[in-house]
């Protein structure tokens, strides 16, 4: 059945394996990107309606005209500030509603043709309508990072509460103090006031120079805790349990003035981890070129990840219509109608066997194509040997 | 990363002699923080209402509210908490108070100083 098998077998280099195709079976992050085909240069990601504003003013050149090669992505719920929606709520809300307006992104981009010369804009939306729950780590991540802000709200008091019978003795004395009230572990607020009299050297005792020394320690104190931090800003976006989502993008040839491109996806997921999940996917695209392409998928997939092995299996049924511009036997201009169904499947996997060498393997049979013969069944078998890398063997993602 | 100090002023009128005067917070906008209340330099509640007692314990003192939020979320920039303060039935609100982060991972801190009178 398999009619090629392929063995490669590299050393002191590093190659890597696509075994981790899933990411067919999945959503594109933005649309807009994804229904032209390309990666914008420059992406803007305005967060609040005057970075918008200047966004889009800088997307035009001096004559008014649209640059090329620009990305821009927005979610329009956050441009405003949104002083009732807590960290419980944004977590955890199953309110639909909230969740649509809490995922929806928007994002267009411009693109020349490198083959063509043609512009071509893309427009696309994503949002869900289920998020799942947090991860658990997240809970401990923020917990921890909770702790330490609360040193700094300690040390921030004092800060509002200076007055002119203030010294940096008197200083160092109340943030211990607060610190003690606050039941904050006894080492820790020996170090805080290990830290303070380390920099309390370099200000002096009036009011402006207190201010500025109690400033300087909680800046300190908070450059010290950034990777927690960026860990907690990466934990909220790992999501376990069930995940409804959806996206579309249209592509739009402006020198042509038509709309080449057209695609709607639909995803359902269960994690029961960021790395160990089903999804089913159903997907619709449509691209009117020379060639128009109606293709409609539907997929499943599990995939599971651990630190030494990753594995995903994918199945994905497709029905296609083509309409081909062709030419018949006396030479007449025709429109050849291709439809057909056909399928993928793969099975993908890798083994870290030790921290610098990892097996891949990936096996299955790839959709047929109205414009290309081929088998479409697929084997590669690699190693992956990192001669130089002081680093362990990765999964790929 | 950067540390924003925004600095608030306002004041708070006891409305009886026997209720105990109970303050909160809300932190907004879906981000991560920790607050403390105090009576002046008397720290008295962190992350949980504070009972700051009655009219005759705190008349003549500050109410210190320190709020300190680290923008997490990667699509905005906005920071923003409000004070309720409770005494009986009666609500008192301070805010919605708000403040852009300058960038991802900044931190905001605000200090809302009330006084009692």
């Amino acid at each position: 059945m398999i009619k090629k098998f392929t063995v490669l077998l590299l050393l002191a280099t590093q190659y890597v394996v696509n075994a981790q195709d899933i990411s067919k079976l999945t959503l594109p992050s933005t649309p807009a990107f994804s229904i032209l085909g390309f990666e914008p240069a420059a992406v803007m990601r305005p967060t609040n309606a005057k970075s918008l504003a200047t966004d889009v003013l800088n997307s035009f050149d001096k004559d008014g005209k649209l640059l090329m090669n620009l990305g821009l992505e927005a979610s329009p719920y956050w441009f405003n500030s949104h002083p009732t929606l807590t960290r419980d709520k944004y977590l955890n809300s199953k309110n639909l509603g909230q969740v649509f307006l809490q995922t929806l992104s928007l994002s267009a981009a411009t693109v020349k043709d490198s083959a063509t010369g043609n512009n071509k804009l893309g427009a696309g939306f994503r949002f869900r309508v289920s998020n799942g729950e947090p991860v658990d780590e997240l809970f401990i991540a923020e917990s921890e990072l909770k702790a330490k802000l609360k040193i700094i709200s300690a040390i921030a008091n004092v800060r509002t509460t200076l007055s002119s019978a203030d010294n940096k003795v008197s200083v160092i004395t109340a943030i211990e103090t607060n610190m003690n009230r606050a039941n904050i572990d006894k080492s820790v607020i020996a170090s805080v006031k290990r830290q303070a009299e380390k920099l309390g050297a370099d200000f002096g005792d009036t009011q402006e120079e207190l201010k500025k020394f109690i400033e300087k320690l909680i800046v300190n104190r908070d450059d010290a805790e950034i990777d927690l931090k960026k860990k907690v800003s990466e934990l909220t976006y790992d999501r376990k349990g069930f995940i409804l989502e959806f996206a579309g993008a249209t592509g739009y040839n402006s020198d042509d003035k038509k709309f080449e491109r057209l695609g709607f996806w639909g995803n359902a997921s269960h994690f029961v981890s960021p790395d160990d999940f089903f999804t089913l996917t159903a997907r619709y695209m449509h691209q009117n070129n020379d060639t128009s392409l109606t293709n409609v998928d539907v997929g499943l997939g599990f995939m599971k990840k651990s630190t030494s092995y990753n594995i995903s299996i994918e199945g994905m049924f497709r029905w296609y219509r083509a309409e081909v511009p062709d030419l018949n036997s006396s030479g007449q201009p025709i429109t050849r109608l291709d439809k057909d169904f056909t399928y993928r499947l793969a099975v993908q996997g890798t083994y870290v066997i030790s921290k610098d060498i990892s097996v891949n393997l990936s096996i299955g049979k790839d959709f047929n194509s109205p414009f290309i013969s081929k088998s479409g069944v697929f084997s590669i078998l690699g190693l992956n040997y990192s001669l130089f890398s002081k680093e362990p063997a990765h999964l790929p993602n | 990363m950067a540390v924003k100090f925004v600095d608030l002023d306002d004041s708070y009128k006891p409305k009886t002699s026997t209720k105990d005067i109970i303050v909160d917070v809300i932190i907004g906008d879906g981000q991560v923080g920790s607050y403390s209340i105090f009576l002046g330099r008397n720290f008295i509640s962190s992350d949980a209402p504070a009972n700051i007692g009655k009219k005759k314990n705190v008349l003549g003192k500050n109410t210190i509210v320190t709020v300190t939020i680290v923008d997490v979320l990667k699509q905005t920039n906005w920071t923003s908490m409000t004070v309720t303060v409770t005494e009986g039935g009666t609500e008192t609100v301070y805010g919605p108070y708000k403040a852009l982060a300058e960038n991802h991972l900044d931190t905001v801190i605000y200090s809302l100083k009330l006084v009692n009178q």
